[in-house]
């Protein structure tokens, strides 16, 4: 692994090269060493360069990682029928039409695509120099939502918008602000990671981010970004001693927050620990909990069928959004959920790789900041839908419903799918 | 450069290494939730699973429809029927977010409701608007309407309009038999008389609707979905006739009317078969509303009793004294003490006694009800006819206490009847052992015996068929819901009481009291009545001075072929209070009634004939004609006339049908029937 790791390094080190000579050092090496199958590009390979017969057209150049944009649609697609599924009963209840999240649902999927394919088109040093002013624009945003342009919705300002249809979420944007931000300040110098004040400067961020979404509130959504950053940071090169420093100091503040927070019975640390038995408080925190617990035990391995879930008819609240994973349970099954985490391992596989391949440490990051982020939302989804942590809002990214969060999760996708294609190609 | 290369690469290669471990621990957590995952759905989901179902299915209970109580010519007594009430939620009714809206609805919603009800859209507007949480809009309404203002609530998409469904008992005749079928609970159970002793019957079996269905109650249209169906009651086909027990109850109200009784009641049974053919009582009640009674003054006194006290009331107004209760049957009781000496040979018809008025049993002198001008010489059969006490007692004293005793067990007194009918009382005898001498003599004339009507009127049937004590019964028949037989009860012998030659004997003697004797007053011209009256002074705190009476009268017709055997008691007449005077005029009335309506054709002696010459009236044909034209043809006829079912004088009707037929005729006076349905 190392070795080959290093190889990869050392391609991305070398310089300048053309096309043509990298063909003739490829047939080389094979000859030599049939195992070694590696190329390189520098620039994206498009068809008019294939067709001018251009130095791409001496690589196997695909349109970036197929399997990568495959997966996205894939769960984008699954996402739309899990949603219709799971909202038709409620969307008849309480909009009295069935399809009226399915017709949403697959319109801002439509948007997302068209987003990550123009994504996909534009190189991705594009937003390198646009990343600090994305993120002052979006800490602003994040500031209007909480003044009165916010639009409240359940107690919570999280929407900015013109009128009732068309709104954004600031809070997801914040997460993909967060990634380009961080890929950005630590590419432009390797040092900064390595020394104290960087680190303190990309924790102030995180902090500022944190607090402004917490303020909405949207504790999830604020954790999220936060351990995006935190997760980057690592993945970056955070020496050991800071990250010892930063769990202490979270233990610490976590802790102060709770007594804080506790009252003479420590109802708040119990708050925290129902979810080890939420049928012990079946009305309040434990109810969502329960109902989703149920869809699944229901489901069983095989599952009731697609359609048939009885747990989506107004059992389970928020069945199509961030509880989706408990209703995929109950009608497709053991088998239909290990399928999912399955599609979700590649995908981060996919990203993981598309980063350690990726042409610059900026690539790098975003690629990593995107597996991250689908990591963390994914591991919490499901914790939360299995009664496994704290109930919390997450969603399932691609497949739960939220216009917003799609656009800006496929908007992301079409980032990372622009940078597999600034890497080598596999030959076969 | 080399070394800026190396350390490049060394950062590079760091971040690599730390995105395969970061991966390492997300495919680790991965791992972790899908074992998680794993263990709710396939290890632990019986738990899980077993608690959604709970949730997730309505268990419907789909009630049976209670069978229906027929009279023998099945005739609907008691039925059950499904109605449904339209109530509104004007809360819900008036949903909207504008006023506009909120009145357009409501206006919709009257429009609606008052179209289908056939209202008056002001009075639909102020249910609907009322400041109520639910107002009731609508009751005993058909399914058909039901299903048609569902259809158009769905339709026209309105709100806060609830129709709920209910199973009544309805009783089409309203006071009718009331002591006799019962009534039922808010549940539908049988709670008294027949719709108790039934209730196993006539309540089937409840069907049940496992459905999976919302939170809210919807069904979904998919899921399970089983249906176990539900076993409607039986029909229950009773022996009382409704013509009979018609009769019965008329002519029982009237001698409440003449004799301002306590209660009278009077049970018809039909000698061969035991079969109960009419059994009524007044005070009635109307089963349909069985916790008001029919008095408004004693409605509104139940009304102001405290609850326990109330429920006493009820219990004591649904007891049905004829087989729950027991009576003094005074001088009736005579015919069974006879019947047993002639039995024994103790005595024959024609055997002569004397009575000085009175009769010295040891040191008491037992007085005949005639003291005062002793019976003197007499046959047995005259003696019966003057109700001699003094012969009864003589008649007694021949058999002997064993005797005697054996007769009243063989009679059924000592044991219930055992009829189809809850909550039957036993007879009050004196024990053998503490009987005595006097207590022998008094039980021989009918005193200081109590026994329940039911069971005198089975024992003297036995002296009717022949001899033989028939099981007292209420039911013929079970049938199902088309009318088919289930089970059929057939007439059961208890015993062989008397012989042939003795129940010939016995029948003499009755006609001879009623024809020649004491109970002439229930004779009726063209037919053979046998009967015996009686008079039971009631022991009333402690005393048997005080005036209050049991007056009664026996009787059985045609004496040839007894068809019908009628006890009627009249329970404390004021004013005249022999059994002769009260109840004989009524059972001569029903005898005449019931006799007719059994169409047992009347065979008049030559001197009766003569009397009706002079005085028949040919019942003119009203059938098709206007109740009102009707009603003034036969009163020009001298003739009285009677609807049924029983409708207010104002209310006009075609006649279909009237009994007795037009071209019949009828003594002055005599009624008609008109029949509306």
């Amino acid at each position: 692994m190392r070795e080959r790791l290093k190889t990869v390094t050392a391609r991305r080190e070398a310089g300048e090269r053309t096309a043509r000579a990298l063909l003739a050092e490829r047939r080389t090496r094979r000859r030599e060493a049939p195992v070694e199958r590696y190329g390189r590009v520098t620039e994206p390979v498009l068809r008019t360069q294939l067709r001018e017969g251009g130095p791409a057209a001496m690589v196997r150049a695909k349109a970036g990682d197929f399997l990568f944009a495959f997966l996205i649609l894939c769960l984008v697609a699954f996402g739309i029928l899990m949603v219709f599924s799971a909202s038709n009963y409620v969307a008849l209840n309480e909009m009295g039409d069935s399809y009226y999240y399915l017709k949403r649902v697959a319109a801002w999927a439509v948007v997302g695509f068209a987003v990550m394919l123009a994504a996909a088109l534009v190189p991705y040093s594009f937003y390198r120099k646009l990343s600090p002013v994305f993120l002052i624009v979006t800490v602003a945003m994040l500031f209007a939502v909480l003044s009165p342009l916010g639009i409240v919705r359940n107690n919570a300002s999280r929407w900015l918008g013109l009128g009732e249809n068309l709104t954004v979420m600031p809070g997801e944007i914040a997460k993909v602000a967060a990634i380009l931000f961080v890929a950005w300040y630590v590419s432009q110098d390797a040092k900064r990671i390595r020394s104290l004040k960087g680190v303190a400067f990309l924790l102030v961020v995180a902090a500022a981010l944190f607090i402004l979404i917490y303020r909405q509130p949207s504790l999830s959504t604020a954790i999220t970004v936060f351990c995006i950053v935190l997760g980057m940071m690592f993945v970056a090169g955070l020496k050991w001693r800071h990250a010892l420093m930063i769990a202490v100091a979270g233990a610490l503040m976590f802790f102060c927050l709770l007594s804080r927070s506790a009252d003479a019975d420590g109802y708040q640390w119990g708050r925290i620990t129902s979810f080890l038995n939420p049928f012990e408080d079946p009305q309040n925190t434990g109810y969502q909990v329960i109902q989703s617990l149920l869809a699944l035990g229901a489901g069983g391995f095989r599952g009731v069928g697609f359609g048939k879930s009885i747990q989506k008819t107004l059992y389970l609240p928020e069945g199509h959004n961030d509880f989706i994973f408990a209703i995929i349970g109950e009608e497709l099954g053991l088998i239909g959920c290990l399928l999912l985490i399955a599609a979700y391992l590649l995908l981060i596989y996919k990203s993981v790789q598309i980063a350690i391949r990726a042409k610059d440490q900026f690539g790098m990051l975003v690629a990593a900041g995107f597996s991250i982020m689908i990591a963390i939302q994914v591991i919490m989804n499901i914790a939360v839908v299995t009664s496994s942590m704290p109930a919390t809002g997450v969603s399932l990214p691609f497949v739960s419903y939220g216009g917003n969060a799609l656009v800006v999760y496929m908007g992301l996708a079409g980032i990372v799918w622009n940078i597999s294609r600034y890497r080598y190609n596999a030959d076969a | 450069m080399v070394k800026k290369g190396k350390k490049q690469e060394d950062v590079t290669l760091r971040a690599q290494k730390r995105m395969i471990a970061a991966f390492v621990v997300v495919a680790l957590a991965f791992t972790g939730l899908a074992f998680r995952i794993g263990w709710i759905t396939v290890v632990a989901n019986e738990q899980y699973a077993t608690l959604a179902t709970e949730r997730q299915t309505k268990d419907v209970l789909i009630p049976p429809r209670r069978g229906a109580i027929l009279d023998r010519n099945m005739t609907e007594l008691a039925v059950s029927a499904v109605s449904y009430r339209l109530w509104v939620r004007p809360a819900n009714v008036a949903s909207g977010d504008t006023e506009e809206i909120k009145e357009l609805r409501v206006s919709k919603t009257v429009r609606m409701l008052s179209e289908e009800l056939e209202m008056d859209p002001e009075s639909v507007r102020e249910m609907v608007t009322r400041d109520n949480v639910m107002v009731r809009v609508a009751k005993d309404m058909s399914k058909e309407k039901a299903e048609s203002i569902r259809t158009r609530v769905n339709e026209e998409k309105l709100a806060g309009i609830e129709i709920e469904e209910n199973v009544s008992r309805f009783y089409p005749y309203g006071p009718f038999a009331a002591h006799l079928l019962g009534t039922v609970n808010d549940d539908g159970n049988g709670i008294g008389g027949l719709e108790l002793a039934y209730d196993t019957w006539l309540s089937g079996i409840s069907g049940r609707w496992i459905k999976n269905a919302d939170p809210k109650g919807n069904s979904l249209a998919y899921g399970r979905d089983e249906r176990y169906e539900e076993q409607n009651g039986l029909n229950v086909v009773l022996t009382i006739d409704e013509a009979i027990q018609h009769y019965v109850e008329k002519t029982l109200e009237s001698v409440q009317e003449v004799t301002a009784a306590k209660r009278v009641m009077a049970v018809v049974m039909d000698p061969g078969t035991g079969d109960v053919l009419a059994m009524g009582m007044t005070p009635d009640f109307d089963p349909n509303d069985p916790r008001t009674p029919l008095d408004p003054e004693e409605a509104a006194y139940v009304q102001s009793l405290p609850a326990e006290e109330q429920v006493a009331y009820w219990n004591g107004m649904w007891r049905n004294p004829l087989i729950s209760d027991v009576y003094d049957p005074g001088s009736t009781f005579k015919l069974l003490t006879v019947s047993a000496a002639l039995e024994e040979r103790a005595a024959t018809p024609s055997d002569s006694f004397s009575c000085s008025g009175y009769y010295q049993v040891g040191p008491t002198r037992l007085r005949c009800w005639r003291y005062y001008e002793p019976h003197g010489t007499q046959s047995l059969m005259q003696a019966v006819g003057n109700s001699c006490n003094p012969v009864m007692i003589q008649l007694a004293q021949r058999m002997g206490f064993d005797n005697f005793y054996h007769y009243i067990e063989l009679f059924g007194i000592t044991e219930k009847t055992g009829i189809d009918f809850p909550g039957e009382a036993a007879a009050l005898i004196q024990s053998r052992e503490t009987a005595g001498a006097v207590g022998l003599a008094t039980m021989a004339f009918g005193q200081g015996i109590a026994v329940t009507p039911i069971q005198l009127i089975t024992a003297v049937s036995a002296i009717g068929n022949g001899g033989n004590l028939m099981q007292p019964r209420l039911v013929k028949a079970l049938t199902d819901s088309k009318g088919d037989i289930v089970e059929s009860f057939e007439p059961k012998v208890v015993r062989q009481v008397l012989s042939e030659q003795t129940a010939e004997e016995m029948k003499t003697i009755m006609e001879y009291v009623v024809s020649e004797s004491g109970g002439k007053v229930a004779s009726v011209p063209g037919y053979r009545i046998g009967g015996k009256t009686g008079t039971a002074e009631k022991l009333y705190e402690g005393s048997y001075k005080t005036g209050r009476v049991t007056a009664s009268m026996v009787a059985m017709a045609p004496m040839d072929d007894p068809k019908v055997a009628v006890l009627l008691i009249v329970d404390e007449p004021q004013g005249t209070k022999f059994g002769s005077t009260t109840a004989g005029p009524a059972v001569k009335e029903v005898m005449t009634d019931i006799l007719r309506y059994l169409n047992i054709p009347p065979q008049y002696t030559q001197e009766e004939l003569a009397e009706m010459q002079r005085s028949y009236v040919i019942v003119p044909d009203v059938t098709d004609v206007n109740y009102s034209d009707a009603a003034g043809k036969l009163l020009g006829s001298g003739l009285t006339y009677i609807t049924s079912p029983a409708t207010g004088e104002d209310v006009d009707f075609m006649v279909l049908d009237q009994y007795p037929k037009a071209g019949a005729k009828l003594p002055p006076g005599g009624q008609v029937c008109l029949y509306s349905e």
